[in-house]
């Protein structure tokens, strides 16, 4: 029997409808009139018939059809259904239609009085459906039945407040909240799907409000290498320039940026701005450009030096827990790109070019890094692209 | 809570992979697309926007946003806004959501030129990049770089094509060069001078519309197909290697993408020109094909 027939369904007494069919679960407010009559009709008639044949997940098709009755007025305009997927739950809200998880303050309904037609994860602990009661009902309340007691609606139309649809209770262990359901429904995404809308905590209108900074000048044109420069930190630096004028570090055999011999370089010793060192190369492919110093680490922002702009954050996510708050920091001295731990609890590794060991850095101590020099912080791990080449 | 910008790697933020209710107070409807920097929705819009679109899209930016980076990235769409381009998406406003930038804009019916809602002629995608090069142009000229052209961003409107997504991740995410391998093939559209650390340009620029339109009209990058399980490898080679023109294009579409493809101070110096030499091609493809 498919998992969502295996749930309970306990009806909350009361005056509207509530239907259960093979995989299908449905409260809704038909009007006291024949139309009304007529709608719910259809409405039962649509989820009779996604349940002929044993489809396993009607869920897919019966969103996008009852959608359509409701747009159409073909079908109550209040109602809350939930109905299987392959793996969740699809719902479809209209008029006051709502569901929540009680054990977790969620609730989620119609917004504007639009239909809501969306797929979610099974919720963690049991789910209800339900209809907002006109104001001159509001305040009466009614009593949720005694979870103890066996009620289950298994098929049929009754007549009901509302329908809290839960797991069946487990044969070898004490029933605690969310027993039975999938495990693989991570408990932060019904979260996020719950989550009632609320305005932003900030927002600015874009359309129609100039920039404050009036207009600014077009960029350049033509552009040359020079712009490299001007990308950097502004931090001067001494080194050679090749042929066509791209300071380079004076170790450096070709040009990093036109590739030239720096043997054919004009030979004098000038300063100038600092060009990117080269790029941090993550595992998932995100690339930085070294072209000013980094702390990177859970939450690097604690960090004072971060909060004044001395060091740029960079924020490294992971599941091991094993990333420090701080945990490293990139440094640029001159020409060279520094790695410094910084008292991390787990370490930073690293592993030279083509190495296999991977060595942890002595804290505080900072390494100068190589080329295509590996580093591995908890489950996360970066390449340094060297874009000068110095030995 | 403390706010913060910052640049985020690894796995995405402990929010789940589900689609949200709603960003803010906008009713989600569907993912429309993700990528590494966060994801764009389709969505009804709340009523205090007082807009008569059904269906907006929201772009909401995975992590934190500091105060600065907000002001930065509001400045950046309002100077952008100014410019009224029919080459551009309109954007409503921005916001904070649970601490993540998003904003809301114009929703774009008929796909991107990555994945069109239906078939394209070349005449027609010579004219969606020849657009998407006019609202480059445009941005150019009032001091703005997009800095994210690629087919994603090019979006099919019912009149014209519209150049969506402008690269908010310097002000978000600093030193960003490329937002990571969650965008199939993103390291194709940057110019390589982009990825030695040099800022969005005109000519880098350009360089991202050739890669662009050379993708859509040979069905391969300029430099194969990078994989993207090895980002360092496609950078490797990227760098290391000069962008080659398919051999089984058109001659008249080769030329422009050599073109935009050569060296920084010999290629197509800006977008205006590209969208007029691609506007006449395609005019006389037209010519030709109604003749």
């Amino acid at each position: 029997m498919p998992a969502f027939d295996q749930m309970t369904v306990t009806v909350r007494p009361g005056s509207d409808v509530v239907a259960r069919m093979p995989g299908v679960l449905l409260v809704t407010r038909p009007a006291e009139t024949e139309e009304g009559d007529r709608a719910l009709r259809v409405v039962l008639d649509l989820l009779a018939t996604s349940a002929q044949g044993g489809i396993r997940a009607p869920g897919y098709r019966l969103g996008r059809a009852l959608r359509t009755l409701i747009e159409h007025g073909a079908a109550p305009a209040d109602l809350a259904l939930v109905a299987a997927t392959d793996d969740g739950l699809a719902v479809v809200l209209a008029g006051a239609g709502a569901i929540a998880v009680s054990e977790r303050g969620w609730r989620l309904a119609c917004v504007s009085g639009r239909v809501q037609v969306r797929e979610i994860d099974w919720p963690p602990a049991p789910l209800l459906l339900d209809l907002a009661r006109p104001a001159a009902e509001s305040g009466q309340g009614t009593p949720e039945p005694r979870p103890a007691r066996p009620f289950d609606l298994r098929e049929g139309v009754v007549p009901g407040n509302g329908a809290i649809l839960a797991s069946p209770p487990s044969p070898t262990a004490t029933p605690e909240l969310g027993a039975g359901l999938p495990p693989s429904a991570p408990r932060e995404t019904v979260d996020m799907l719950l989550a009632s809308p609320t305005p932003p905590s900030r927002c600015d209108q874009i359309l129609g409000v100039d920039p404050l900074g009036g207009p600014r000048p077009a960029l350049p044109l033509p552009v040359t290498g020079q712009d490299c420069a001007e990308s950097g930190s502004g931090t001067r630096v001494r080194g050679y320039r090749c042929r066509d004028a791209h300071l380079n570090d004076p170790r450096a055999l070709f040009c990093a940026i036109c590739g030239i011999r720096m043997a054919e370089s004009t030979g004098v010793f000038v300063e100038g701005p600092r060009p990117p060192l080269g790029l941090l190369v993550f595992d998932n492919g995100a690339s930085f450009s070294l072209d000013d110093n980094y702390l990177l680490g859970r939450e690097p922002d604690i960090d004072e030096r971060v909060r004044t702009g001395r060091l740029r954050p960079l924020v490294l996510f992971d599941t091991s827990g094993v990333i420090s708050r701080r945990h490293a920091e990139i440094r640029l001295e001159d020409w060279d790109v520094l790695l410094v731990d910084c008292g991390s609890a787990n370490g930073t590794l690293v592993a030279e070019r083509g190495a296999t060991v991977w060595s942890a850095l002595v804290p505080g101590q900072p390494v100068r890094m190589l080329p295509s020099m590996q580093v591995r912080i908890g489950e996360r791990s970066f390449v340094f692209e060297s874009l000068h080449g110095a030995p | 809570m403390t706010e913060t910008e910052g640049q985020l790697i690894g796995r995405s933020p402990p929010t789940g992979q589900g689609v949200p209710a709603s960003v803010a107070d906008y009713e989600v409807q569907q993912v429309l697309g993700h990528g590494d920097s966060g994801r764009v929705y389709l969505a009804c819009p709340p009523n205090r926007l007082e807009r008569a679109e059904q269906f907006v899209a929201v772009k909401q930016f995975n992590g934190p946003c500091l105060d600065s980076a907000y002001d930065r990235a509001v400045e950046e769409l309002r100077a952008v806004s100014a410019l009224r381009s029919p080459y551009l998406p309109r954007v409503f406003e921005a916001g904070l959501a649970g601490g993540s930038f998003f904003y809301s804009m114009d929703h774009i019916v008929l796909g991107s030129l990555a994945a069109p809602g239906r078939r394209l002629s070349q005449t027609e995608v010579l004219l969606a990049v020849s657009h998407a090069a006019s609202a480059a142009h445009a941005l150019h000229e009032a001091g703005i770089a997009h800095a994210a052209i690629k087919p994603q961003n090019v979006l099919i409107g019912t009149r014209c094509a519209l150049l969506s997504d402008i690269g908010l991740g310097r002000y978000l995410r600093p030193g960003l060069t490329l937002t990571g391998a969650a965008t199939p093939g993103a390291v194709e559209y940057v110019d390589p001078s982009v990825l030695r650390g040099a800022s969005p340009s005109r000519s880098s620029e350009v360089w991202a519309l050739a890669a662009t339109l050379h993708r859509a009209v040979a069905g391969v990058g300029i430099y194969g197909e990078l994989s993207d399980d090895e980002p360092l490898a496609a950078i490797r080679k990227m760098m290391s290697t000069k962008p080659t023109v398919a051999p089984h294009l058109p001659p008249d579409i080769a030329a422009i993408l050599q073109a935009c493809l050569d060296p920084a101070d010999q290629r197509i110096f800006t977008a205006a020109e590209l969208a007029h030499r691609l506007t006449e091609l395609a005019r006389a493809r037209e010519g030709i094909s109604g003749g």
